[in-house]
């Protein structure tokens, strides 16, 4: 176990080398720069703020300078960063007035007053926010309404709840969004159309965001428990006696989570990129806007930034789903 | 070779054809099973019908789609305003402006009633002459000026003609050896070129006549700073203004002030007939009034401001006193509504809601004044007090309290679904959005079939290191988060080329992508991030299938490895292929919309369903319809691919029935 663990975070760095690496040059492949936006710079001035963020050496040596600053953890005098170029994401004070940084992910080249971990500090977390809402309602939906349509199979709890759920995957928050800003903002006036900030905000961007992958979830949930409710062990359990409530918590709901633990990664990943469209329609303050933007922009050091933020969620994501397999079946074994 | 041959039929045979003990095919049985399923039949249906309309959506738009009519902005026809209460009509001001006001504070009228009449406000000729028409005014030279006609003889090439609303100084050749005999403006009507005779020099140099200067033809109007000097070829009243020299060409009305009278009107300003000018003298006609020592000289106007409406002569053609120039009738209010009109100065305000009247007994001591904003509750006279908030108007035995209410929606039923915010049919957007989602939905598979599908079979079918290495870069790509890699690629795709020069690949497909209002972008952005789901897909399958019975057969009857994998392996996988592409769907179709949505997909003014949602959004709290019709069709067209999806795969892989 501990090996494979190893091996997975070994090829997780593996992959996000690559990622950055692409992403690295795709990016310098795109023709414009950062400086191109303001007007007609005298061509020293263009010089003098390329030398200034390093942008007149070597693809190569750029890139492997922007990685080695996130990489390699530095050693200097505690205190505030001088520069925007100076702020680093983890800051660990040491004895004798030192303090070990890490994560340095360089100043904004067109926000210049600042750095790519300011704007991480000040938008990441609202989108995480967001993100784990919106994973909240999709479980606390999903699960149950999975779990309850299993269990009482060609009811009119089951029909009832997987039509909700063919429903649920046909919507996007692109659809649903506009919906639920229209019923529950402006006729019903319950909740705030757009914005960031308190827990009232939260529940239209949270829904927009989840209801879909609370469907998907569903019907995975119904499908692998009634698999699981045919499985000879199950049979075995009954025989011997054992309450029926006994059987579903300890044997039906344990073994059923598997395939469901197996989508979770990839939901976790689309939940946090899909935040973008979310986080446009109800006017949150996230880091999907400031990508977008960026983009535009060709603020190399903030494009980077966000994308290796989101691979990084993304294999975590993946890595996690892994492990939790293993832990979940027994039969897995990873050698 | 006849044994090998005989191999291949029976392969075939037992695939899709009936076989001899009458039980159907593979694929015939699968459909058998698929028409069963009524939701699969319902999102079948649902797509052809959205496949029809994408294709026909010029034959059912109401008007080219790109056409932009901004005076019925947001427009919502009355069905969808009973359907989103939000839309229901409210006061709406319509300026009098030259017209007449035929309605009064209080009056209930009904929809269609006319509100402001502007035929008399009709422009008719002052005098018999000629009109000129340009494309800024509309000028009148009365009959006792020569107009120069000249006929174009048949012979002249037309090309070589002075332009229209050219100006000619007399002498200037026009054509042949004719020339211009007076100096003026080319008006080219029909075979006839006339010439509408110069009245109005631009001042510079020295002025030589004065205001209100009686001149005959010749007389020197300017000496220019060259010592050249312009005169006239016309008589008739000199104005000196601001920058110009003019010459009324029709006389002015001159009335004589007595001594001591008291003139009510100031110099230079438009006076219009029947206004006061001092004691009980008014203007006899319309026009600019100036003030000298003891008359006052009213210019009667000679040229108007042309609007586009109901110009009802021609340059060049002769028109009698009186005659009708400008019919201003088209532009007559009616009211839109049933409603209550309230006359404010020159505005009129119709409303819908019902306002509070109270009759004004003769006794009553007003508490409130006329114009005055109150509140409920407001006590109005004699202890009388108003239960809405609003305005009071107050008329000769009656007292009415308009309620206060804001917005302005106007009633119009041109579009069946309404109008966005351009004034665009939505529902022939939406019939174009149509065509962009349909092609996401088909070009996403598309590129899985011929990148991925070929990926993954070569992989599979060999193993070993190519099936790592393969696989590894698989890996790697999956971990790019796929929305993030699109705007990249597309960023990259449409920057590259713009900035390329024509003639070079990246160009052409720059080109293709304008021709297609960004779509190609969009489709080759989604189909390079979409083959590796299903490339990781057909491995497994190939895995499985390769070590069946029928490809050892094959391999053992000294097949070829193309022959193997074509013949043998990819039909019998190509079952669960389908259906998890068809399931995919969706999700390119949800690719698009989004990128579309955030801005990064087609181009304005290409209509996608992603960008009509979120022009759409921007205006939901006061016209929801324009986001909630194309969310609709984004919705309808998902849970068609999605139950189609899921029927296509109760119907070809029967194991999994019900299970899902």
């Amino acid at each position: 176990m501990t090996a494979f663990i190893v091996r997975r975070i070994l090829w997780m760095a593996l992959v996000l080398f690559v990622v950055s690496l692409m992403t690295f040059f795709l990016m310098r492949a795109v023709p414009g720069g950062p400086f191109d936006t303001e007007r007609n710079f005298p061509d020293s001035v263009q010089e003098n703020l390329e030398a200034r963020f390093g942008l007149d050496q070597p693809l190569i040596v750029q890139y492997f300078r922007y990685i080695s600053l996130i990489v390699v953890p530095t050693v200097t005098e505690s205190g505030p960063p001088r520069a925007t170029s100076e702020v680093y994401l983890v800051n660990i004070d040491l004895p004798n007035n030192q303090t070990l940084r890490w994560m340095n992910f360089g100043p904004s080249l067109v926000n210049r007053s600042r750095s790519v971990t300011d704007i991480f500090q000040e938008n990441v977390g609202v989108t995480f926010q967001l993100g784990l809402a919106g994973i909240a309602v999709a479980l606390v939906i999903g699960l149950p309404a999975g779990i309850i349509s299993a269990l009482n199979r060609n009811t009119v709890y089951d029909y009832a709840g997987m039509s909700v759920a063919t429903i649920g995957v046909s919507v996007t928050a692109i659809t649903l969004g506009p919906l639920m800003q229209y019923i529950f903002g402006v006729e019903l006036r319950w909740l705030p159309i757009s914005g960031w900030g308190t827990l009232k905000h939260m529940v239209m961007p949270a829904f927009a965001l989840g209801f879909a992958q609370s469907a998907i979830i569903a019907r995975l949930t119904r499908a692998s428990l009634l698999q699981v409710l045919n499985e000879d062990y199950i049979r075995t359990a009954r025989a011997k006696g054992l309450s029926s409530r006994r059987i579903i918590w300890l044997h039906v709901l344990k073994n059923g989570m598997i395939p469901v633990v197996t989508v979770l990664g990839p939901i976790a990943a689309f939940l946090v990129t899909g935040s973008f469209v979310t986080e446009q329609i109800f006017a949150i303050p996230g880091i999907g806007q400031a990508y977008v933007q960026s983009i535009g922009n060709r603020d190399y050091t903030l494009i980077m930034g966000t994308t290796l933020f989101f691979a990084f969620i993304l294999v975590i994501a993946n890595t996690l789903v892994d492990i939790s397999y293993a832990w979940l079946d027994p039969r897995i074994r990873y050698n | 070779m006849a044994n090998q041959d005989e191999n291949k039929n029976e392969q075939i045979a037992h695939l899709d054809t009936p076989t001899a003990d009458g039980t159907k095919g593979y694929w015939a049985d699968a459909w058998g099973r698929l028409v069963q399923n009524r939701l699969a039949i319902l999102g079948l249906i649902i797509i052809i019908l959205n496949l029809l309309l994408a294709i026909f959506a010029p034959l059912v738009s109401i008007e080219g789609v790109d056409d932009q009519n901004t005076e019925e902005a947001n427009a919502a026809p009355k069905w969808v305003m009973d359907l989103f209460p939000i839309l229901t009509p409210r006061d709406e001001t319509f300026n009098a402006g030259d017209g007449t006001i035929l309605v009064t504070t209080g009056q209930e009228v009904d929809s269609g009633e006319l509100l402001v009449d502007f035929s008399e406000a009709n422009l008719t000729a002052p005098v018999t002459g000629t009109v000129f028409v340009d494309a800024r005014r509309i000028y009148i030279v009365p009959d006792n000026i020569d107009i120069p006609r000249i006929a174009i003889p048949s012979n002249v090439n037309r090309n070589s003609l002075p332009e229209n609303f050219d100006s000619v100084m007399s002498g200037d050749t026009l054509f042949g050896d004719t020339t211009a005999p007076i100096s003026g403006v080319i008006y080219i009507v029909g075979n006839e070129i006339v010439i509408q005779p110069q009245n109005k020099w631009r001042i510079s140099g020295e002025v030589q006549v004065e205001n209100l200067q009686e001149v005959s033809a010749g007389d020197v109007i300017l000496t220019t700073e060259d010592g050249e000097e312009v005169r006239t070829e016309l008589a008739g009243t000199i104005f000196v203004t601001r920058n110009n020299v003019e010459l009324a060409l029709i006389e002015p009305v001159r009335i004589p002030v007595p001594e001591g009278a008291e003139i009510q009107i100031r110099d230079g300003r438009e006076v219009t007939a029947g206004t006061v000018l001092f004691d009980d003298v008014t203007a006899p006609i319309t026009g600019d009034a100036f003030i000298v020592d003891n008359e006052i000289v009213i210019r009667q106007a000679e040229q108007w401001v042309q609007t586009d409406s109901g110009v009802s002569v021609v340059s060049g053609q002769t028109v009698e006193a009186g005659e009708l120039i400008v019919n201003l009738s088209n532009l007559n209010v009616y009211a839109n509504m049933a409603g209550t009109v309230f006359v404010d100065g020159n505005n009129v305000l119709l409303t819908p809601i019902t306002p509070q009247r109270f009759d004004l007994p003769a006794d009553a001591a007003l508490s409130v004044t006329e114009g005055q904003p109150i509140t409920a509750g407001t006590t109005l006279f004699n202890g009388v007090s108003s239960d809405v908030n609003g305005v009071v108007y107050v008329l000769d035995d009656e007292l009415i309290v308009r309620e206060a209410s804001s917005g302005y929606v106007p009633l119009r039923n041109k579009y069946p679904l309404g109008a966005d915010y351009l004034g665009r049919d939505l529902w022939s957007r939406i019939a174009f959005g149509a065509r962009v989602s349909l092609l996401a939905a088909f070009i996403g598979p598309l590129v899985s079939f011929i990148v991925g599908m070929p990926y993954g079979l070569i992989s599979g079918y060999f193993g070993g290191a190519v099936d790592n290495w393969m696989m590894r870069f698989v890996d790697l790509m999956y971990a790019f988060p796929t929305l993030l890699l699109i705007i990249l690629l597309m960023a990259f795709f449409r920057s590259s080329a713009a900035s390329t020069q024509p003639g070079t690949f990246i160009y052409q497909m720059g080109q293709l992508d304008r021709a297609t209002g960004g779509v190609f972008f969009i489709f080759l952005g989604i189909g390079l991030t979409s083959w590796m789901r299903l490339a990781r897909l057909t491995r497994g399958q190939v895995l499985q299938a390769r070590e069946q019975e029928y490809v050892i057969a094959a391999r053992a009857l000294g097949q070829s490895t193309p022959n193997i994998m074509m013949r043998h392996i990819l039909p019998n996988i190509l079952g669960p292929i389908v259906i998890s592409e068809t399931l995919t769907i969706p999700t390119y179709i949800r690719f698009e919309a989004f990128l579309s949505f955030i801005g990064l997909g087609v181009n304005a003014p290409t209509p996608s369903w992603g960008n009509m949602i979120s022009d759409g959004a921007a205006v939901l709290r006061n016209y929801p319809h324009e986001a909630l019709f194309p969310a609709l069709a984004l919705f309808l067209i998902m849970f068609a691919f999605n139950f189609l999806g899921d029927g296509l795969r109760d119907a070809l892989d029967p194991r999994l029935r019900g299970t899902d």
